[in-house]
């Protein structure tokens, strides 16, 4: 049995196949948010449950069949929507379904407290995402750690710690936070520049780049590996690019609305009226 | 006894020749050099056989695919791995060659499921590559004979739940202009090594 998804070059077929690797990596989670949670003696509210139920079930549908098992070893669109889930739609709800307090709690832990300090700087965030976003789609890279299980999970795996990574400086509370809401819009506006790379050699290669999805037998006999491996390009950049723009809006209203509320205070200079000053 | 090293010279100069300049005119010694396919030694000869196509016309293999690079494969239409993978890959590679090697490329598919791979059925399987791909189909004796020249074995049945899969060599055979395969296609051979070898055999074979 298979416990986690990778490309195995048998035939697909539509009938439910069991992951057990998948649903324990996925209790797993859920268990360390519930510990964190009573440990810190918060009772969480909807909203965070409901961020919390996103979460996991992203990372749950990322990873299971069908699509982890369709993006693991048949359909680079699939592969794409694995990375979408685990990199920008699990990690921000995650983040925003810990109540405030327990990320206090943590970021005095004298384990977790410097990690999340430290991983709240923009340039470690940024760093990091762009490194393993460009790493995970080398083809040789995808080649190899596909065929295997252990492989697959470690390529799951970054793409979810990427994720955590990039929003993790724009999402800390205060204590954390290291940059203003401009630097914010600024960081997030930078993170979608090295998607850019995988994507338009996706998009636009003359061949197929990855042999696991070339070789892979056919899910539907008129979607060409190539055009398989366009639209996972074309996912990655324009439904990749939607959280983070969708964050993008949310810090520049939120700002917005803030200046509204509380304008900023005049300098008396601008006070004067031209006949004043003439 | 003096002309034979004269003849050997002579002969390794004409390969150099036919390596070198491989449009020249003249007899052409097949170079399979720089092919990403492995090579068959010795190479295969182009099988004798008369199977139908799927318009129902009898198709004499060695005279109609005499002067064209062939590409002979055997498969069936239900294959759910490597027949389709092979064939996709083939026509995707013509569709980024010009008319000048898909002019002197046939692609030959013969079934080894004949019992479910009526001619009807290789056409529409074969339409969905392309519709220039040719089709195959003949009694089981027919073929078996067809896959024995070609040195491979006699396809097997497995039997699945509700279904069953054939089994059968899962590689592509390409004979050049000298009736004989030198190189064989097997599994694994990706879009990129078929562009690169299909100009090569067109130009060398």
């Amino acid at each position: 049995m298979q416990w986690w998804c990778s490309a195995t070059g048998r035939p697909w077929t539509w009938s439910w196949t069991a992951y057990p690797g998948v649903w324990l990596f996925v209790l797993l989670l859920g268990l360390w948010y519930w510990r964190g949670v009573h440990r810190a003696g918060e009772r969480p509210s909807r909203r965070e449950t409901t961020w919390f139920a996103v979460g996991l079930v992203s990372v749950w549908m990322a990873l299971d069949w069908p699509i982890g098992a369709l993006g693991a070893g048949y359909l680079a669109s699939f592969h794409t929507i694995t990375y979408i889930l685990l990199s920008f739609i699990a990690p921000p709800s995650l983040i925003l379904a810990v109540p405030d307090r327990v990320i206090r709690q943590a970021l005095d832990h004298h384990l977790w407290g410097p990690v999340l300090r430290n991983a709240a700087r923009p340039w470690v965030g940024l760093g990091a995402f762009d490194a393993i976003v460009l790493l995970t789609h080398v083809p040789s890279v995808i080649d190899t750690m596909m065929r295997f299980q252990m492989g697959a999970l470690l390529v799951d795996l970054a793409w979810l710690v990427g994720g955590f990574l990039l929003w993790w400086p724009v999402m800390s509370p205060p204590p954390a936070a290291r940059i203003n809401r401009p630097m914010k819009m600024a960081y997030l506006f930078l993170s979608t520049i090295a998607p850019i790379i995988p994507s338009a050699f996706l998009t636009f290669a003359d061949y197929p780049l990855y042999a696991t999805y070339e070789l892979a037998p056919r899910i539907f006999p008129l979607l060409t590996a190539q055009q398989d491996q366009q639209v996972a390009g074309l996912l990655m950049k324009l439904i990749g690019d939607l959280p983070v723009w969708f964050g993008f809006g949310v810090i520049f209203f939120r700002w917005a609305r803030e200046e509204e509320r509380h304008p900023p205070p005049v300098h008396p200079d601008a006070m004067r009226s031209p006949g004043v000053i003439g | 006894m003096r002309l034979r090293p004269i003849l050997c010279v002579a002969a390794t100069l004409l390969v150099v020749a036919s390596s070198c300049k491989p449009s020249s005119s003249g007899p052409r010694v097949f170079n399979p050099d720089g092919l990403t396919g492995p090579t068959i030694t010795p190479p295969v000869p182009k099988p004798d056989f008369v199977l139908s196509t799927t318009d129902g016309k009898p198709f004499d293999f060695r005279k109609e695919t005499a002067g064209y690079v062939t590409l002979l494969f055997f498969g069936y239409t239900h294959c759910p791995d490597v027949c389709p993978v092979h064939m996709a890959n083939v026509a995707a590679a013509l569709a980024k060659l010009g008319p000048e090697v898909n002019g002197a490329v046939k692609v030959v598919f013969v079934t080894t499921d004949p019992a479910r791979d009526t001619p009807a059925v290789i056409r529409a399987w074969l339409d969905k590559f392309d519709p220039r791909f040719i089709g195959l189909t003949g009694d089981s004796l027919a073929i078996l004979d067809a896959l024995k020249q070609t040195r491979m074995g006699a396809p097997t049945r497995e039997q699945a739940d509700t279904t069953y899969y054939v089994g059968h060599a899962a590689f592509v055979l390409a004979f050049t202009r000298d009736n004989l395969a030198h190189v064989v296609y097997p599994f694994g051979i990706r879009q990129a090594d078929w562009v690169h070898d299909l100009k090569l055999l067109v130009k060398e074979g």
